[in-house]
């Protein structure tokens, strides 16, 4: 669009900063109409003034600004030094740490039944290096462990040819270390996997290499208890270790 | 007489009879309100004006110019009656203090957008 008379730009500059005002104050009325419109409207459908209520309740939801308390008036921390009484147990724990331990507690949650399998597993493997049998009552708990399976398998096989069973020192053993164990049962979470093969006999290690990894990890130098397929170690590792133990043969 | 208005004739063509003068009506001719009725036209159809009623709205509610009006309409409201306030008014009422409580930064920053497109868009 051309003009032919007075440019807006250039020197003469009033005509369009008037045109720039007369813009700007179309927008701002609109902007007022809309508001005024908002407005009787809230009025003629009644909610207007809904946001007034009672004096009253504006005190007590008021915004509070003291120190040490946050807007709604509540202290922060305030339930971390709570101790709670055990219903189970009868301790008092700390508050932050009761969820847990009532977990291992009441033998409950999604952890407990793994710690109590390993528990059980670990009782197995040093009562099997002490006798060749073994309660099949604590493998068949073992149902979710594929190594577990494996040696209550075998064990039944060995069972029909074994002399009876050692229960005696089977369940001493077994007491003994129930008892070690249940005094530290929160502090699970230390549970070593593996077992120190310095410890077992010839005939020993044999029966547990047949089921078990048992490639010695470097850092805690304990045979690997998982089973012979564990995706932590590969099979040159497993060969090299029981041509170690074993001897060549 | 205002220099800028003219006095135009037009001749309608597709009269039968040849020609046809008419005489329109001065103020809708003149050169000013044709060049702001297109410039208007223009900010309409570029999406302009919207884009700058929105930016004043939402800049509006920021400052708090709103929440204020709201509560000078409260007072119209309970001085007028609740049942019989019309949009007049509140319109009357509400208007002027509304034109005048806008903050400068925000009536800069428009007047700056506004100035830019007409530099960029209105051909001068």
């Amino acid at each position: 669009m051309k003009m032919e008379e007075r440019p807006l730009s250039g020197p003469d500059n009033t005509r369009l900063e008037a045109l720039i005002q007369d813009i700007y104050s179309e927008l701002v009325e609109d902007a007022c109409l809309g508001l005024c419109f908002e407005v009787h409207r809230a009025v003629k459908q009644g909610y207007f003034f809904l946001d007034e209520t009672d004096q009253d309740s504006i005190k007590e939801f008021e915004i509070v600004d003291q120190p040490g308390v946050d807007i709604f008036g509540q202290v922060f921390n305030q339930w971390k030094n709570k101790e709670c009484e055990c219903p189970n147990c009868k301790r008092l724990i700390a508050a932050s740490r009761f969820a847990p331990h009532l977990e291992k507690c009441l033998g409950m949650g999604r952890n407990s039944s793994r710690i109590a399998n390993r528990r059980l597993a670990s009782n197995n493997n040093i009562s099997k290096s002490e006798s060749d049998q073994e309660d099949n009552d604590d493998l068949n708990d073992n149902d979710w462990s594929y190594g577990a399976e494996k040696k209550a398998k075998k064990r039944k096989s060995d069972k029909n040819q074994n002399s009876p069973r050692r229960s005696k020192s089977l369940k001493h053993k077994n007491g003994e270390l129930g008892t070690s164990i249940s005094l530290d049962p929160y502090k699970q979470y230390n549970y070593n996997a593996g077992i120190s093969f310095e410890s077992l006999g010839p005939n020993e290690v044999r029966s547990l290499l047949t089921t078990q990894c048992g490639v010695i990890s470097e850092h805690t130098k304990k045979m690997c208890t998982r089973s012979h397929r564990c995706p932590q170690h590969t099979d040159d590792q497993r060969r090299a270790i029981r041509l170690r133990l074993l001897g060549p043969s | 007489m205002s220099p800028l208005v003219d006095r135009k004739v037009l001749y309608c063509e597709s009269a039968p009879s040849g020609t046809i003068k008419l005489q329109i009506v001065p103020e809708i001719m003149s050169k000013e309100y044709q060049m702001r009725a297109a410039i208007n036209q223009k900010l309409i159809e570029m999406g302009e004006r919207e884009r700058l009623k929105e930016l004043l709205r939402a800049k509006l509610v920021e400052c708090g110019w709103k929440d204020q009006l709201k509560a000078h309409c409260k007072d119209v409201i309970r001085e007028k009656g609740l049942e019989h306030v019309t949009v007049e008014d509140l319109v009357t009422e509400v208007t002027p203090k509304g034109r005048a409580l806008v903050p400068d930064s925000v009536k800069k920053e428009l007047l700056q957008r506004i100035r830019a497109f007409l530099v960029q868009h209105a051909a001068l």
